[in-house]
């Protein structure tokens, strides 16, 4: 045996084969590292074009790694070793940077469109559905709260737009059918229709929600409060027609702006604050923290105005950043003995960079001769200057359209993944339907992008008769997009899901509704959210659908409203591209490049973190 | 808002907050945005009063590719430091583009031209209630342009650009025209049929207006004409003269003889002075109606008139900007609308 | 539940209410489920709509067979053979590129990397597919063709280590240009960067592929003395061809579907193929269908015109074009599959 080992050994096949081997995995290492050759190629190149990190100075480069690298690194290899600090790290630095991103993107949103008609959304979507279910705890009918909810929201936003506006085009285009239809009858078509149509809206405006709302709710039992809220339903119905936002912006535009940031952003902020305390400590906590967090914030804006600075950001900031903040924190450190030092983490990086800055300033070292500036961020469009170019506009339509596209396909696609994965049966027409609708999903997944903005086109353009290029319409348009990507990803979380789950929720009597709700939903919302927040970067880089719906690519300011002309941040890119100085096309799109790349790597590693820290 | 390790019911209570916290925001991010909508002012090319001193509103510009420079120039300037509560939309549709898209349609007020309005658009215009308004402003030397390596060439016979680009002599190579030049195939590069350069080559240089061969390629972009011809040393193209000089080292320019005399190279004082052949008027038309309904646009006109004939229009753009008595007689004609 | 609750029924039925309710609930999600229909019934619609009101000014068969695209012109022409023929060489190119890389990481991540390389590996490769297509472009314009035409010098060390120490700059790591007759819009940019940005596509689900075959098959074939060349080859990429297929096809979906990247690198002249010299159809610039509809969509936005509709004509023919594909795929890996 021995000896023919040796012979096996020395054999040429053996040692060809061999070769062979290592060669073949050399060839797939090869290929590997294209890939990722390619991707380290293609940021460098864009990065050292648009940063020139070659004319820094050396000082700047020690000052950098002095302040932001070492410390950050060195609380890096702290917090590996402790897992209770890596998590309150974690938990520190969403709370921070999130709050951050969602801030400021909401700041510029706010002040893109002005606070005042979000603020009297705020006041009528907020307070109709909170006091339905304030009804529903005190009458202890909790059961119709669910559908109440969404029928006082959708009401709400009926009646803050004003019935008529919906209403009058509706009733205009049924009597005109009904003319074209009894015009051909011999008798009836002479008979003129006797009917204001005035009136008309205004009576199908008040009375049918006035008329069900008695209906269901007196039926069976009468009594005050009951008549009290048919008396409701009847005033606001009535108030509602021409539209409560009529009523209430006069009052509203009396408050100060910052106050009216402070309204739209700190509602759903320190509601979502009292909750939670409330959930977790009880009532009377919940209540102390929201009104902790008010008086903060108006100390916050307070001391601005009395240094004659712009309240506004640090209002939202303070909301934003600081309500989570300071709950994060704080709770860490009452509660968490081992991980307090975590919280540090995210400070450190800010601190770094803070304190980086203030040394460049006052000693003045040479940093890199970077294209990416704050100018470029925050200042709009110079088409003369490359230097004083800035793609403000432009970045705050991207966030409008995204957000807008996030608000529309996350809840459509959720809900017809929920249908195909819960409700629809295997067998019968309906099973076999649910089999035609997955096919359909799968093949609208590899439709070009460039199809869907023939479809937004023929729709918003053509069918509609919208203007081009509306932040609506771009909207809408991206989110057909990327629907079929949230219903896979949304079906494979819901699929993660043990059927065990479900087994023991129906073995204890609940509805279908009930376990979706409560049981099956919590344990895939992470997976879904991933899925939505990884179509989201996708989305933000889409460019040929928004051209073909012709959204406008050299836009001065940002978009107003929903229904004004939109602006893209790579539609920015690619007109930047054709300009006539040629240092906007090698610097400020290389800028602009390395703004879209960072935007996406973010957003990227949030969908990351959400599926790590869940599952 | 996360809570900590604490497993179970808490694990539960954090993905709940965390639902919660999604749907809040995301309800009032919906309610939000449907609230934004009715602030945005309603037409787009009107400009209320907002006051004595602030002027508000939108303003439409559309047209040429060549004008398109000055015209944002002038607009980022206006709604900036002039009148920040005003804003501008610019769009790049080509000066035949412009008119037929944007401009006879009603959504714009003023339309860039690198060329007279056409009778057919006129009257376009007029059978949809619009009495354009032109002023010419600047001047731009179209310039020729060819490969840096391609040292056969210096100067050309305005008659023998005409040939090469005509349809119907459409030669191949550049033997076909000048037995001296290298027997290589023509790769062409120059204005998309929505461009009013276009229009202008054809008539002035081709000799009849739309007439072209059908084997170049034509863009809306004009700095790919550059980017192009430097790409190829047999290539061939023409370009308004702000997209030459502001990287002259890209491609060489041609110097232009017509009829026998001397050679010109173009540049902005040839163009001036009227000895550069190909030196061409840029113009923008302007929507009486519009003008009339909207102060802004009046105040944006007059800007845009006097801004025409400063020394920015040559020095950071290129083209040769309107001398003073054009100035005046446009404010004339500016007055007479008014 | 209360045992009894106020509507008098028994503990175990569900009120009218709440299962009226659960009705609702149910009708609501089948309608966001049905909303997806909507969409491909209102694609298809708007689609051939207006193409057929193309079709009425130009022959189906002067567009399927016409070798001369040129829609803006006086005399506009409809064949769309050039742009088919310019999307194919677009494809062929990425296909090259990403097909054998594709499956050439997949293969080295599930068969021969240790699980830490393989976590960081796959993500950066995923990081490919999601930069946005206008950033492809732009290098691909910018970076890529100058350094095909004159190749690309990289100096190894930053300014401030040479300045003070002359001595360590000569150090630069030239490489040569590969094509350098190369237009500055050519085809060949482009396929590269489309082919690496679907690299991922091929590489995932190839992988996912590669993974799912059982170890068993592969303890089978060392036990009967394979080297790991031969499992990797003769009995892994053999059972996951259905899925290593059908990756293939939705990564070619997606090249076919490809639009800035074309746009901003390659150009705008349609034209037909040279055959003989096949190298030369990559150094020179072409127009695909995605182009073409962009270029129509920018110059004619209002929407009489016949340039306009043929926009549309072009899009029912790339949908076409990937519905087929998308239903080839589906046929080959449900006939490869193998069920374990």
């Amino acid at each position: 045996m021995a000896t023919e080992s040796e012979t096996l050994h020395q054999s040429r096949r053996f040692r060809l084969s061999h070769i062979k081997g290592k060669l073949f995995e050399a060839v797939l290492v090869v290929a590997t590292l294209v890939g990722l050759v390619a991707l380290v190629m293609l940021f460098g190149f864009m990065f050292v074009d648009a940063v020139s990190p070659g004319s820094a100075s050396a000082e700047w480069y020690l000052l950098f790694f002095a302040t932001l690298v070492g410390p950050m690194s060195a609380f890096t290899l702290y917090s590996r070793r402790h897992p209770a600090v890596r998590g309150a790290n974690a938990r520190a630095s969403a709370a921070v940077f999130g709050g951050l991103a969602l801030s400021l993107a909401a700041f510029v949103v706010l002040r893109a469109m002005s606070p005042y008609g979000p603020l009297t959304y705020v006041i009528t979507v907020g307070g109709l559905p909170l006091s339905v279910v304030a009804y529903g705890r005190y009458t202890e009918e909790t059961y119709f709260i669910g559908p109440a909810v969404v029928l006082a929201t959708l009401l709400a936003i009926v009646w803050t737009l004003g019935s008529e506006v919906l209403l009058s085009p509706i009733l205009d285009a049924t009597f005109e059918l009904g003319v074209q239809l009894l015009g051909g009858l011999p008798v009836l078509g002479s008979v003129p229709v006797p009917v204001d149509r005035g009136h008309t809206v205004t009576a199908i405006a008040v009375g049918v929600p006035t008329l069900v709302a008695a209906s269901s709710l007196l039926r069976r039992r009468r009594s005050t409060d009951r008549l009290l809220v048919v008396l409701a339903v009847f005033a606001l119905s009535t108030a509602g027609t021409t539209g409560l936002n009529g009523l209430l912006r006069p009052y509203l535009e009396t408050v100060p702006a910052w106050m009216a940031y402070g309204g739209v952003i700190g509602t759903p902020v320190i509601g979502t604050l009292a909750l939670v305390v409330s959930r977790r400590r009880g009532l009377r906590s919940g209540v102390v923290a929201a009104g902790a967090a008010v008086v903060g914030t108006a100390l916050v804006a307070v001391v601005a105005l009395t240094l004659s600075v712009d309240p506004r950001l640090l209002v939202v900031l303070s909301l934003g950043v600081g309500v989570p903040t300071v709950y994060v924190v704080g709770r860490t450190v009452l509660t968490d003995r081992d991980g307090q030092v975590g919280v540090v983490g995210p400070f450190v990086i800010i601190g770094g960079i803070l304190l980086g800055a203030y040394i460049d300033q006052s000693l003045s070292v040479t940093g890199p001769d970077t294209w990416v500036t704050p100018t470029l961020l925050v200042e709009s469009w110079d088409g003369l200057f490359p230097t004083e170019a800035g793609a403000y506009p432009s970045t705050v339509g991207s966030v409008m359209i995204v957000g807008l596209m996030a608000l529309m396909a996350f809840p459509v696609g959720t809900g017809a993944a929920i249908y195909l994965e819960e409700y629809a049966p295997d067998s019968g027409w309906q099973g076999k339907l649910a089999g035609v609708i997955e096919l359909n999903i799968a093949n609208l997944a590899g439709v070009p992008s460039v199809v869907y903005g023939l479809l937004g086109l023929a729709l918003f353009q053509n069918v509609l008769d919208f203007a081009p290029g509306l932040v609506f319409s771009a909207s809408a348009t991206l989110g057909f997009l990327i629907l079929p990507i949230v219903i896979v990803s949304a079906q494979e979380a819901l699929r993660s899901v043990p059927d065990s789950l479900r087994e023991a929720s129906y073995g204890m009597g609940a509805s279908r509704w009930q376990t979706v709700r409560s049981v099956v939903l919590p344990e895939a919302v992470p997976g879904i959210l991933t899925g939505t927040i990884l179509a989201l970067g996708r989305a933000i880089g889409e460019t040929a659908p928004l051209i073909v719906i012709a959204v406008a690519t050299a836009t001065s300011s940002a978009p107003e409203g929903l229904f004004s002309s939109g602006a893209a941040l790579p539609l920015r890119l690619f007109s930047a591209s054709a300009n006539f100085d040629p240092a906007y096309r090698t610097g400020v799109v290389a800028a602009l490049a390395i703004v879209l790349l960072v935007l996406m790597l973010t957003m990227n590693a949030i969908a990351i973190i959400i599926r790590n820290r869940y599952q | 808002m996360m809570t900590g390790d604490n497993p179970g019911l808490s694990a539960d209570t954090s993905r709940r907050t965390f639902l919660t916290a999604v749907t809040a925001g995301g309800v009032l991010g919906l309610a939000g945005c449907v609230g934004g909508d009715d602030d945005s002012d309603s037409d787009s090319s009107s400009g209320g009063n907002g006051g004595e001193d602030e002027l508000t509103g939108s303003i439409r510009i559309s047209g040429s590719s060549t004008v398109f420079p000055v015209a944002q120039a002038v607009a980022n300037d206006f709604t900036e430091n002039v009148h920040p509560q005003t804003d501008y939309n610019l769009s790049k549709d080509g000066s035949g583009g412009g008119f037929r898209n944007v401009f006879i349609p009603g959504d714009s007020g003023i339309n860039n031209a690198s060329r007279p309005i056409k009778d057919s658009e006129l009257q376009d215009c007029q059978d949809n209630g619009i009495d354009p308004i032109e002023f010419q402003i600047a001047q731009d030397a179209l310039t020729v342009v060819v490969n840096n390596d391609a040292d056969w060439v210096d100067e050309m016979e305005v008659s023998t650009i005409g040939e090469i680009w005509s349809p119907e002599t459409a030669p191949e190579t550049w033997a076909d025209v000048n037995s001296d030049w290298p027997d290589q195939e023509f790769n062409l590069f120059g204005a998309a049929t929505t461009s009013g350069t276009f229009d202008y080559f054809t008539e002035r240089v081709v000799g009849e207006e739309d007439s072209i061969r059908d084997d170049y390629e034509g863009t809306e972009r004009d700095d790919q004409i550059a980017a192009g011809v430097a790409g190829d040393d047999a290539a061939f193209g023409y370009l308004p003269f702000a997209y030459y000089v502001s990287n002259p080292d890209q491609v060489k320019a041609v110097s232009i003889v017509e009829d026998g005399g001397e050679a010109v190279e173009p540049s902005l004082a040839a163009a001036q002075s009227g000895e550069y052949p190909l030196a061409r008027p840029l113009f923008f038309y302007v929507n009486n109606n519009k003008l009339a309904d909207s102060q802004t646009l009046q105040e944006f006109v007059r800007y845009y008139i006097e801004q025409s004939g400063e020394e920015f229009v040559a020095d950071q753009i290129g083209y040769v900007p309107s001398s003073e008595d054009q100035v005046q007689s446009n404010l004339d004609t500016l007055e007479e609308q008014l | 539940m209360s045992q009894k609750d106020e509507t008098g029924l028994s503990s175990l039925e569900r009120s009218e209410f709440i299962r009226r309710k659960e009705r609702l609930y149910r009708r609501l999600l089948a309608g966001c489920a049905l909303l997806t229909i909507a969409v491909t019934v209102g694609i298809v619609l708007s689609l051939s709509g207006q193409a057929l009101t193309f079709f009425e000014s130009v022959s189906p068969v002067d567009f399927l067979t016409g070798q001369d695209w040129s829609p803006l012109s006086n005399e506009p022409s409809y064949g769309v053979l050039p742009l088919v023929s310019g999307t194919l060489v677009v494809v062929v190119g990425s296909a090259v590129v990403a097909l054998p890389i594709g499956l050439g990481a997949a293969i080295y991540l599930s068969e021969y990397a240790n699980p830490r390389v393989r976590a960081v590996v796959k993500p950066m490769l995923e990081i490919l597919a999601g930069i946005p297509t206008v950033v492809y472009g732009y290098f691909a314009l910018v970076y890529l063709t100058p350094i095909l035409r004159n190749g690309f010098s990289l100096p190894v060390l930053p300014e401030f280590v040479t300045d003070p120490l002359p001595v360590v700059s000569e150090f630069t790591l030239v490489v040569p240009g590969l094509v350098p007759d190369i237009n500055t819009f050519n085809a060949l940019s482009a396929s590269i960067v489309v082919g690496v940005m679907i690299i991922p596509m091929v590489s995932s689900i190839s992988e996912d592929a590669l993974s799912a075959v059982p170890d068993s098959l592969r303890e089978a074939a060392y036990g009967l003395g394979s080297t790991k060349f031969d499992v990797s080859t003769k009995v892994v990429v053999p059972a996951a061809t259905s899925g290593i297929v059908s990756s293939y096809v939705l990564a070619l979906s997606r090249a076919i579907g490809e639009t800035m990247i074309v746009v901003m690198a390659a150009g705008e002249s349609p034209r037909i193929p040279t055959v003989p010299n096949v190298f030369d159809n990559f150094t020179e610039s072409i127009e695909t269908m995605t182009v073409a509809m962009v270029n129509i969509a920018q110059a004619e936005s209002l929407g009489e015109t016949v340039a306009y509709e043929s926009m549309f004509a072009i899009g029912l023919t790339l949908f076409g074009l990937t519905l087929t594909m998308n239903y080839i795929a589906e046929r080959i890996s449900r006939r490869y599959r193998e069920e374990y």
